[in-house]
């Protein structure tokens, strides 16, 4: 598997702004400066966001339908409550952006341990789609915290060795869920 | 009190003899920090018998009764005497042999006893003493580079009256641990022997394994040599093997001179060397200028000297040593000798990019003299002058020559450089500088597939083919999002593995790939004279995605509505918006697409006008993003189109009557004939035909003729209405040729004459003459075969004002104008018509009527097939 890079994000070469952006790295100016440019800056800004806004969408789709390719998550009943699995978080409906890169972060982890190779891609979609959500939280001027490893996976070695199968059906099917979570709250411009 | 102390320390020898005979050889007592200690790493073993007067060789000022010198050497016995041998025969049978341990710096060689309580007794001795009559060996010890290994190389000298003997040499040694280095030597069986290989040149090396934890720790050893049947045991020698480490020669010592007119002087250590190591350069330079010698420690694997000179030689040796802490020089690189011509261009080769600036330098040297600087002139490939404009003088000595913006060069023959001469005035010296300038412009392509785990890079290596010896590779680095405006070349870069294919064309595959990540990539050109990059690319695996294809294709011609309907599933990925292509064609072998573009992501069919209803259509659907992004995808599986009837027949046949009269019963029996319908009529197929009927005594009946075209029927009353239905799977055909046969309707004979000329092998001109009448004619029937082939009757339809007709025949391409049977039939005027042909609808009126052949084409009835016959009215 290829290694993880740094999180250097470069601005998508069609759309970059020319300006810079108010909230994010913007160098201090004058008060009135900035409030006689925001209608510009915002036009300028909204091409780059909503290019990050729709790829972060495609990519939850991309995420679930690559879930729902894996055969034998298909048949896993839904009603069905498996126990002993709760470092997997379940799902969230209100979820802010940083609650949805922590909730990824959790699956990162998860999805690591997994030794089946179709999920090694879906851990790659992943790590994107926090970047993603990275660059969204700072159009908003709301900085994510960095994501700890979390305690409760210490033990996921051990639920792994002796319940594999459960751990990979549960991780995606709530993954998928918390995806399509994830998918409506975005067109609901969710917070920090 | 000298010689009380002396025949003290003679009786105390001799009873330590008779105990070590006793004990064979038990070196128990032996106190640790007596050990001699390897610190010069060359040094001496002398032995000689203990009835050998030394005492009026100490020093004076040495005490002879100290017990310690401070551990800095000590004596050992030996004993075990065999009688064999010259040197020996005139020694006692039982004779101890005292050794001890000196060295070059250190010429002072203690011997040692034990006296009755056990107590060491050490005296020193000159080792000129030994070196009179003793036994003497070389001896070096070091630790290997690898830290591993532990050696110590055992070597008779020449003098040794014991050197003719064979030898054996086993050394005996413990690793003492840290907190056990007491005052006291180990016991003797925690002693490890191993035996030393021996060659025959009286040479032995002892190899002692040294854990690695176990490096600071103290080596204990000593040594047991067997030779003339006499064995020797060394006193025991300590050393700590980190402090003894003797690191192997430098490798691949090369001199070369840099592009700043320096020579370089480079070496590599041999191996990968767990510690930093320091290095003596020696190198001497001869010229005809001066003799220089040069001595430098250097902590880099190379030493730059200044101001090479033409015509020179270089000899050059390294040596390397731990560079901090103690350690052992190790031997001498061997000797290389570097000569310089007498034209130097510095640097020699280069290796460069097309579109790059670059420059070369020279020193010429002509009998014995430098060249000025000013007096060089610059050549390429000995065939055109470089331009003055282009020189630069550096020195007195040194010229420069600058080439911009250089060119791609063009391998000439076997040669892919081009050559650079530095010359003096008119006179070129033979050698030559090397420019090879490479286009490195090579272009990398990806795909993503369809199912966006995977992404496919290919490039092509044909532009840099002609630089042999080199070897490109891919490089690549991945930007956690998108990618910049300009890619640029990044210092953390990972290589790729790529693989070759049949078309020439390297192929590199990453998966799994991150779909948003910028991969920037380029391509490296490693040669021995450096190495190149290609201008980088960045791509993003989202945007480069080759979709899987529609799925479920189906085609179909609409019932009623006369469409051709194609519907298909999106694949599954990508997840954005897709357009869509159409492609559509009458099956055949080679189909004429028409295509249709579907920018609806949304859309999952597509209806289709077509002319033909009733023909197979071969359909294929492709996608792309609807963005613009990626590639369009392969065409989808063919599907096809079903004939079935779509509609009611458009029009029933047409259809003529053919009327024999009875004179003699008086009766008239009607024919009609008529064309099967066409697909394109029938809608798509005709189930049977249908004969209607109309008199006014009867009234309407219909006739079912099933699938036959003629029908034959008895014409009884004044009038007698008739229409033809074509009926298919949908129904019976909405507009029909409706004929009413009138008793006032006769036979009309106007044509006089017929004439058929043949114009060439399928086409034959038709002319005929008409006898006077007042017929108004609407038109003549043509009736046609080809003779001697089993081919049908063809009737056209001429108009009445033409007089001459072209019978063309496009099937045929070798006729004679005899095999033509032509039969005008003319069709009497409307007044003598035996009956109104109309359509019924005024729609297909305008067509029927328009439908007129054209006599300069095939007709539109060729390849009907009529009944034949034998006469028409």
């Amino acid at each position: 598997m290829e290694p993880r890079r740094d999180r250097g994000i470069a601005a998508p070469a069609a759309a970059r702004p020319q300006k810079p952006i108010p909230g994010r790295k913007m160098r201090c100016g004058p008060l009135y400066r900035f409030l006689w440019l925001w209608p510009y800056l915002s036009y300028v800004e909204a091409v780059p966001i909503r290019k990050v806004q729709d790829d972060t969408k495609t990519l939850i789709k991309t995420i679930v339908t690559r879930i729902n390719d894996i055969s034998h998550t298909q048949s896993v009943s839904s009603k069905q409550r498996v126990t002993g699995l709760d470092f997997i978080p379940g799902l969230h409906p209100l979820l802010s952006l940083s609650k949805m890169d922590q909730t990824l972060a959790i699956y990162q982890q998860i999805l690591a341990s997994l030794p089946s190779r179709n999920v090694i891609q879906i851990s790659n979609d992943l790590e994107n789609l926090r970047d993603l959500l990275h660059l969204l939280a700072a159009s908003k001027s709301c900085p994510l915290p960095q994501v700890r490893a979390l305690e409760s996976l210490e033990s996921l070695g051990v639920v792994l060795e002796a319940s594999l199968y459960s751990t990979e059906v549960v991780a995606l099917s709530r993954l998928q869920g918390s995806l399509q979570d994830m998918l409506r709250q975005l067109d609901l411009s969710p917070g920090c | 009190m000298f010689q009380a102390r002396c025949s003290s320390l003679k009786m105390i020898c001799q009873k330590f003899c008779v105990a070590l005979l006793h004990w064979e050889f038990i070196y128990v007592t032996t106190a640790f920090n007596l050990a001699y200690p390897i610190t010069p790493w060359k040094f001496k073993l002398s032995c000689m018998p203990s009835n050998t007067t030394y005492d009026f060789l100490f020093p004076p000022g040495i005490s002879k009764n100290t017990s310690n010198l401070n551990g800095r050497y000590e004596a050992v016995v030996e004993t075990k005497l065999n009688s064999s041998g010259n040197y020996l025969s005139n020694l006692s049978s039982r004779i101890t042999f005292h050794c001890c341990f000196w060295s070059e710096e250190d010429k002072n060689c203690s011997v040692y006893a034990d006296d009755i309580e056990g107590k060491a007794f050490v005296t020193t001795v000159n080792s000129l003493v030994f070196q009179q009559t003793g036994a003497h060996w070389n001896i070096q010890c070091w630790m290997k580079e690898d830290l591993k290994l532990f050696i110590c190389y055992i070597e008779s000298l020449f003098k040794n009256p014991f050197k003719n003997y064979d030898l054996t040499v086993h050394l005996l040694y413990v690793l003492l641990d840290l907190l056990e280095e007491s005052p006291l030597l180990p016991e003797k069986g925690s002693f490890q022997i191993v035996q030393c290989n021996c060659s025959f040149n009286e040479c032995c090396e002892c190899h002692v394994p040294v854990p690695t934890a176990k490096l600071n720790n103290t080596l204990l050893m000593y040594l047991k040599i067997t030779s003339g049947g006499v064995i020797f045991h060394s006193p025991p020698m300590s050393a700590q093997p980190i402090n003894v480490v003797k690191p192997d020669p430098p490798l691949g010592l090369h001199m070369e001179i840099t592009d700043t007119g320096s020579l370089k002087i480079s070496w590599s250590s041999p191996t990968l060397v767990p510690f930093q190591l320091q290095y003596q350069v020696k190198y001497s330079e001869n010229s005809t200028k001066n003799m220089k010698k040069a001595d430098e420690i250097v902590t880099a694997t190379s030493l730059l000297v200044d101001s090479v000179l033409p015509g020179s030689s270089y000899d050059v040796q390294v040596r390397s040593k731990r560079l901090d802490g103690l350690g052992i020089w190790s031997d001498w690189s061997t000797l290389l000798t570097f000569t310089t011509q007498d034209v130097i261009y510095f640097p020699p080769k280069i290796l460069t990019a097309a579109g790059s600036n670059i420059s070369f330098h020279c020193i010429y040297k002509n009998e014995k003299k430098i060249v000025s600087s000013k007096k060089i002139v610059w050549w390429l490939n000995l065939a055109e002058k470089i331009p003055q404009s282009q020189y630069d003088v550096v020195d007195d000595h040194i010229s420069k020559v600058t080439f911009p913006n250089l060119n791609a060069t063009k391998p000439r023959g076997k040669f892919t450089y081009d050559a650079v001469y530095c010359c003096n005035e008119q006179e070129c010296h033979h050698r030559y500088a090397e420019l090879y300038v490479i286009d490195v412009n090579i272009n990398i392509s990806c795909e993503t597939d369809g199912y966006l785990t995977k992404m496919t890079c290919r490039w092509s290596p044909s532009a840099i083919q002609s630089l042999a010896g080199s070897n490109l590779q891919l490089r690549y680095h991945r930007s956690s999002l998108y990618c910049s405006d300009v890619p640029s070349i990044h210092p953390v870069s990972e290589p790729k593995d790529c693989h070759l294919q049949r078309d020439g064309f390297y192929e590199c595959i990453f998966q799994p790939i991150f779909l948003l990540s910028g991969y920037t990539m380029w391509i490296r050109i490693n040669h021995t004279l450096g190495s190149l990059d290609s201008p980088p690319v960045c791509v993003i695996p989202d945007s480069v995605v080759k979709p899987l294809p529609p799925s479920s294709v189906k085609a179909e011609i609409t019932v009623k509505i006369g469409l051709l309907k194609i519907s298909w599933e999106k694949p599954v990925f990508p997840e954005n918006n897709l357009q869509f292509q159409i492609r559509y064609g009458l099956s055949g072998k080679q189909v004429q697409w028409k295509m249709f573009e579907v920018y609806d992501a949304k859309l999952k069919s597509a209806s289709l006008p077509v002319p033909d209803l009733c023909a197979v259509y071969t359909v294929q659907v492709r996608c792309k993003r609807l963005d613009g992004l990626g590639y369009w995808s392969n065409w989808s599986t063919p599907a096809h189109t079903v004939v079935v009837d779509v509609k009611v027949p458009i029009r029933g046949p047409e259809f003529w009557r053919i009327i024999s009269e009875d004179t003699t019963k008086k009766e008239r029996n009607v024919t009609l004939l008529w064309k099967p319908l066409m697909k394109n009529d029938s809608l798509c197929s005709v189930r049977r035909y249908v004969v209607k009927h109309h008199t006014s005594h009867n009234g309407t009946w219909l006739e079912d003729v099933g699938n036959h075209t003629k029908l034959t029927f008895l014409w009884t009353e004044q009038a007698h209405s008739v229409m033809v239905l074509a009926i298919n799977s949908i129904g019976a055909s909405s507009a029909n040729f409706n004929l009413t046969l009138s008793r006032s309707i006769s036979k009309v004979n106007i044509v006089q004459s017929l004439s058929a000329y043949p114009l060439n092998s399928s086409c034959v001109i038709l002319s005929w003459m008409l006898s006077p009448s007042d017929y108004n004619l609407m038109y003549f029937i043509l009736e046609w075969k080809i003779l001697n082939e089993d081919s049908e009757i063809k009737w056209l339809r001429i108009p009445s004002s033409v007089k001459k007709y072209y019978v063309h025949d496009d099937e045929k391409h070798q006729h004679d104008a005899d095999l033509y049977v032509i039969v005008p039939i003319i069709i009497s005027s409307s007044i003598l018509l035996l009956g109104t042909l109309s359509v019924l609808h005024q729609r297909m009126k305008k067509l029927f009527w328009e439908d007129v052949p054209n006599p300069k084409n095939c007709s539109w009835a060729q390849g009907l097939n009529f009944q034949k016959r034998t006469d028409i009215l």
